[in-house]
C-alpha cells in the first residue's frame, strides 16, 4: 500500500486515526504494530513472515547481546552473536534482493547454476537497514537493549517509513516508543507535512514521470536531443519531489502519531558540491553509510589510500544498497569518483564566487547525469541515452513530439524548479514577520493570511486528489528499493 | 523526546480539522466498498484479488467524483496542458482525441473481406450494399488545429480501409473528402465530444442521399434534402459531450447543441425494440428523445436525444414518405443522426449497432435480419475509431 492511493487516504488512514486516538495508552504500540503488518501484508501477504522474521532475529541478538555485556564482557560471544545478526539480515537481504542477479550472471559462466526468480518484498532495503543499525547499537552499547518484542517490532516496522524510510535510528524514537503525547500541534503539524508530501509526489513527480518516462521509452536513434535533455531535467525532478515527497508523508504521518523523525532532505539541488547533495539529499541512509560502515573504516582521518579505499567501499555499498544491478553499482561509483576529485583536487571551499559558482554547476550536471545512469534501462541503455542527448547517434535535435511535451509540461516544469529551492521556507518566514508585525486579536492582515494558508492547503490537497480520482499515473520510484 | 511546544496558528487547526473531517467524508460515503471487501474474505475470495481491485472500486465510486474531474481539468488549463486523459484541446478550442495506429493492418483487410462478403449476397438479391466512411474530429486534408506532435491516425486508418474496400469492388462514400470540401469541418462537429452535430449529421444524410439517388437510382423526394425545409432550434451552452466527462467542463467548457428537424409534416413511429419503447407522432416527437433535456446540467449529453443513444435494433416507419422501400444501416453511434433524417426519405428504416446486438444476447446476424426485413438498400457506417480491430462486432455479419 502507498500513501499516495485512494486505500489508504480514505479507508486505512481514518480508521487507524479513529481507534487509535480511542484506546488506551497502552495499546497503542500493539497496536500500531499490528496495523504497520496489516499495511506491509496488503500487497503481498506472504512477505509479512519476512518482517516478522526480520524482528525477532534483531530482538532476540540484541537481547543476547546486552544479556553478555551485561555480565562482564564475554566480547566474543557477543561479536559471535552480532556476525550471525548481520548474516541472517544480510543473507536475508542478498536472497530477496541480489540472488537473482547474482545468479544470472553465474549461469553465464557455469550454465549448470539455475537462475533464480525470487519477487522482491517491498522496502526490504530500510527495515533490514533499520533492523542493523539497531543491532549495532546495542552492540556499541550506545541504546539501551530494547525488552518488549512489541515495541521493537514496531520501531522495524512502522508503517510511515516502513515501505522508503527514512532509515530512522532506534535512539531518534526510542524515547517516544517507550512514552509519547498526543499533542493537538503536533498533529497539526503533521497534516500539513502530510498534505506537501502528498501533493510534491501527485502533482509534480507524477507529472514529470510522464515525461522522462517517454524520454527513457525512445530506442536508440529515435530519442531527439531535446527530449533527451527534456527527460533528464525531468527525472532529477522526479525522484526528488517523489522520494522527498513521501519522505514529507512519512514524517507527516509519524508526527500525527507522536513520533518525530529525523529529516531526510533538505534541498539538495540548491547543494554548492557533491559533499554538501549527499548532506541534503536521502539523509538518513548517508548518515547510516557514515555511522556504521565510512567511520567504522577509519573515516577520512586515515592516510590516503585508505582514505580512499573506504570513500570506495561506502559508495559501492550505496550503489548496491539500491539495487541488484550495474546502473547502480556504476552510479554509486560516479559519487566516489566525484567526491575523490572534490576531496583531492577542486577543495569547494576554498573556491572563489565564480569558481564556486562554476563547480556549482558541474556538481548538479553530474547528479543530472548521475540520475540518467540510475533511470536508465541497463548500463547499455544508459550509455546511449547520454550519446543521444548530444546528437552522437545522428539524431535530430528536435521534432514535433518533442514541442509538444515541452509546451505541455513547461509550467509544472518551471513549478518544479521553484520548488526545488527553499522558496516555500521563505514563504513563510515572511508570513511569520508578516504575523508578528500585525496587531494582537484581531487584525485584518492575521485573518488573511490565515485564510490564505487554509486554502493554499485544501487548493493543494483537493487537486492532488483529483488526480487519484482521475486515476493518473502513479508509480512509486523508492518503492522497490 | 523531542520538545513539540511549538507555535501554531487558528490556521493549522482549521486545516487539520479539515482534513480530517474530508477523510471521514469519504470514508463514510463509501464505507460499502470495506465492508464488501470483509464480506469476500471471509466468503474465501483471494486477499490479493481483494487489494488489486480496492483501489479501482473506490475510484469509480469515489464521492462527487464529476467535481474532482473538473478541478482536475481547471489545474491542466492552469498549468497551459492541452491534454488530459488521452483528451486533447484543438487550437480552436475543440476537443478531440488521437485515434492510435494499427500495429497489425491484418484486421482492415479482414474487415473489408466481411463487407465484401455481404455486399456480393446483396446483389445476389437485387439490393445495394454502401460503405459510408464518416469523418473523425481531424480534417483528413489539412488541418491547423491540431496541436503540434499529437499523432492522429484516424485518417490513416481511413485511408487503409478504403482502399481496401476498392481493391474489393465495395462501393464507398468518403464523406470527409465531401465535408472537406465544403469547408470548416470543425463546424459541422460538436465542441466537447467526437460526434458531429446536426448540420453535420444532416449533411451527411444529403450526400448519402445524392449517392443512393446517383448511384443506386434510388427515387428520394428532393424537398426533404434542402435545408431551408427543416426547422433548427439551438440549445445554447445546452450540452456537455462525451469528452467533458474525462476532462471536466472547466477544461473542456459548453456545447451549443443544435437540433434540426422537419417543417413539413411527418407522421411516423420510432420502435426501440429490446426496450419495447415506441414513440409515434411527427419527426420531433418521434425521434427526440425529451427526457434528455431534463437531465441534470452535468449529465446533460444532448447527442443522445436523437432517437435516445445507442440501441441494438431501431425500426422506424413513416407514413408521409412517397418511397415505401426500405433501408438498413449498420452503423455506431454517429449514424443515429442520419438514420433520423433518412425517415423524411423512406417509409422504412431499419438502424442496427451489432455492438449492442451482441451485448444484449439478442441471438441475431445481420444476414437473418436483413433476410427477415427484406431491404432494398445496406448501408454500413463507422468512425474511423472502428476499423482494423481484427475481432471488431462491427464487422461480423453471420457469413462467417
Amino acid at each position: 500500500m502507498v500513501f499516495s492511493s485512494m486505500t489508504f487516504l480514505f479507508v486505512f488512514l481514518p480508521c487507524i486515526l479513529v481507534i487509535y486516538f480511542l484506546l488506551k495508552e497502552n495499546y497503542w504500540n500493539i497496536f500500531l504494530l499490528a496495523v504497520s503488518l496489516f499495511f506491509y501484508a496488503w500487497g503481498e501477504p506472504k512477505f509479512v513472515f519476512i518482517m516478522i522474521f526480520s524482528i525477532v532475529v534483531n530482538y532476540l541478538a540484541a537481547l543476547g547481546i546486552s544479556y553478555f555485556a551485561n555480565r562482564g564482557g564475554r566480547y566474543g560471544l557477543r561479536k559471535i552473536l552480532l556476525g550471525l545478526c548481520i548474516c541472517l539480515n544480510i543473507g536475508l537481504l542478498f536472497v530477496f534482493k541480489y540472488l537473482n542477479f547474482t545468479t544470472l550472471y553465474l549461469n553465464k559462466f557455469f550454465p549448470s547454476v539455475p537462475v533464480t526468480s525470487i519477487a522482491l518484498p517491498i522496502g526490504i532495503s530500510f527495515f533490514t537497514f533499520q533492523g542493523l543499525s539497531y543491532v549495532a547499537d546495542i552492540y556499541g552499547k550506545r541504546e539501551e537493549v530494547q525488552k518488549n518484542i512489541i515495541d521493537l517490532g514496531l520501531y522495524i516496522s512502522f508503517f510511515p517509513q516502513l515501505i522508503a524510510g527514512p532509515i530512522v535510528r532506534y535512539k531518534t524514537i526510542a524515547a517516544e516508543i517507550k512514552d509519547r503525547k498526543i499533542e493537538w500541534t503536533d498533529f497539526c503539524v503533521g497534516v500539513k507535512r502530510f498534505i506537501v508530501g502528498v501533493s510534491k509526489k501527485i502533482i509534480i513527480a507524477n507529472n514529470m514521470a510522464l515525461v522522462a518516462d517517454k524520454a527513457f521509452s525512445f530506442r536508440a536513434g529515435e530519442l531527439t536531443v531535446v527530449m533527451g535533455w527534456l527527460g533528464m531535467i525531468c527525472y532529477t525532478f522526479q525522484i526528488y519531489f517523489d522520494f522527498s515527497g513521501y519522505s514529507d508523508m512519512a514524517i507527516g504521518l509519524g508526527r500525527m502519531f507522536g513520533f518525530h523523525f529525523s529529516e531526510n532532505f533538505d534541498h539538495p539541488y540548491i547543494s554548492k558540491s557533491i559533499t554538501e547533495f549527499w548532506r541534503r539529499w536521502h539523509i538518513s541512509l548517508g548518515s547510516w553509510f557514515r555511522d556504521y560502515v565510512y567511520i567504522p573504516l577509519g573515516g577520512s582521518r586515515v592516510k590516503i589510500g585508505r582514505h580512499i579505499l573506504n570513500l570506495f567501499i561506502v559508495w559501492l555499498l550505496t550503489g548496491i544498497w539500491h539495487g541488484a544491478s550495474w546502473n547502480f553499482i556504476v552510479w554509486g561509483l560516479l559519487y566516489f569518483t566525484l567526491l575523490i576529485v572534490e576531496k583531492y583536487f577542486v577543495h569547494p571551499e576554498k573556491l572563489s564566487k565564480a569558481k564556486g559558482i562554476i563547480w556549482q554547476f558541474v556538481s548538479m550536471i553530474s547528479v543530472a547525469f548521475g540520475w540518467v545512469i540510475f533511470r536508465a534501462k541497463g548500463l547499455h541503455g544508459a550509455f546511449w541515452y547520454i550519446k543521444g542527448m548530444f546528437g552522437l547517434y545522428g539524431n535530430d535535435l528536435i521534432d514535433a513530439q518533442t514541442v509538444f511535451y515541452c509546451r505541455e509540461y513547461m509550467v509544472l516544469i518551471m513549478i518544479a524548479a521553484i520548488f526545488c529551492v527553499p522558496i516555500a521556507d521563505r514563504i513563510k518566514e515572511g508570513f511569520s514577520k508578516l504575523e508578528k508585525n500585525s496587531k494582537a486579536g484581531f487584525d485584518k492582515t492575521m485573518f488573511a493570511l490565515n485564510g490564505i494558508k487554509i486554502l493554499m492547503y485544501c487548493t493543494l490537497f483537493i487537486f492532488s486528489i483529483s488526480y487519484l480520482v482521475m486515476g493518473a499515473h502513479n508509480p512509486f520510484i523508492y518503492f522497490n528499493f | 523526546m523531542k520538545n513539540s511546544k511549538i507555535s501554531i496558528h487558528v490556521a493549522d487547526t482549521v486545516i487539520a480539522i479539515l482534513f480530517v473531517i474530508f477523510l471521514a467524508y469519504v470514508f463514510i460515503s463509501n464505507m460499502e466498498i470495506p465492508f464488501a471487501a470483509i464480506h469476500n474474505v471471509l466468503q474465501g475470495t483471494e486477499f490479493t484479488a481483494i487489494t488489486e481491485s480496492f483501489e479501482n472500486s473506490y475510484s469509480q465510486g469515489f464521492p462527487d467524483k464529476n467535481m474532482y474531474i473538473d478541478i482536475n481539468g481547471l489545474g491542466h488549463r492552469l498549468f497551459a496542458q492541452r491534454e488530459v486523459n488521452g483528451v486533447v484541446k484543438l487550437n480552436n478550442g475543440m476537443l478531440s482525441e488521437a485515434v492510435l495506429a494499427k500495429s497489425d493492418t491484418s484486421g482492415f483487410s479482414r474487415n473489408a473481406d466481411s463487407v465484401k462478403v455481404f455486399s456480393d449476397w446483396m446483389r445476389n438479391r437485387n439490393g445495394n450494399l454502401m460503405y459510408v466512411q464518416v469523418p473523425w474530429k481531424h480534417d483528413a486534408y489539412e488541418d491547423t488545429n491540431w496541436p503540434v506532435g499529437i499523432k492522429d491516425y484516424s485518417n490513416e486508418n481511413a485511408d487503409i480501409f478504403l482502399k481496401e474496400l476498392s481493391i474489393r469492388d465495395v462501393d464507398y462514400l468518403d464523406l470527409r473528402e465531401k465535408l472537406h470540401l465544403e469547408g470548416d469541418i470543425y463546424s459541422k462537429f460538436l465542441r466537447t465530444e467526437h460526434h458531429w452535430n446536426a448540420y453535420g449529421g444532416f449533411s451527411a444524410f444529403q450526400y448519402i442521399c445524392e449517392y443512393l439517388r446517383n448511384v443506386f437510382g434510388e427515387e428520394i423526394d428532393t424537398k426533404v434534402l434542402d435545408i431551408n425545409n427543416y426547422q433548427v432550434d439551438v440549445y445554447r451552452n445546452g450540452s456537455l459531450g462525451y469528452y467533458v466527462s474525462r476532462t471536466g467542463y472547466m477544461f473542456g467548457g459548453f456545447d451549443d447543441f443544435p437540433i434540426i428537424y422537419p417543417k413539413f409534416e411527418t407522421n411516423q413511429t420510432c420502435q426501440i425494440v429490446h426496450k419495447q419503447i415506441v414513440r409515434r407522432g411527427s419527426f420531433y416527437e418521434a425521434i427526440f428523445d425529451q427526457s434528455f433535456t431534463k437531465l441534470p446540467w452535468r449529465e446533460r449529453g444532448l447527442y443522445g436525444m436523437y432517437i435516445g443513444g445507442d440501441f441494438p435494433l431501431v425500426i422506424h416507419k413513416s407514413e408521409t414518405v412517397k418511397n415505401d422501400g426500405t433501408i438498413m444501416l449498420f452503423i455506431d453511434s454517429f449514424g443515429t443522426m442520419v438514420e433520423s433524417y433518412l425517415t423524411t426519405a423512406y417509409e422504412n428504416v431499419i438502424a442496427v449497432d451489432l455492438r449492442w446486438i451482441l451485448r444484449n444476447e439478442m441471438n441475431i446476424t445481420a444476414k437473418e435480419l436483413v433476410e427477415e426485413y427484406n431491404p432494398s438498400n445496406v448501408i454500413i457506417m463507422f468512425n474511423p475509431n472502428q476499423l482494423g480491430y481484427a475481432e471488431s462486432e462491427q464487422f461480423q455479419y453471420g457469413f462467417e
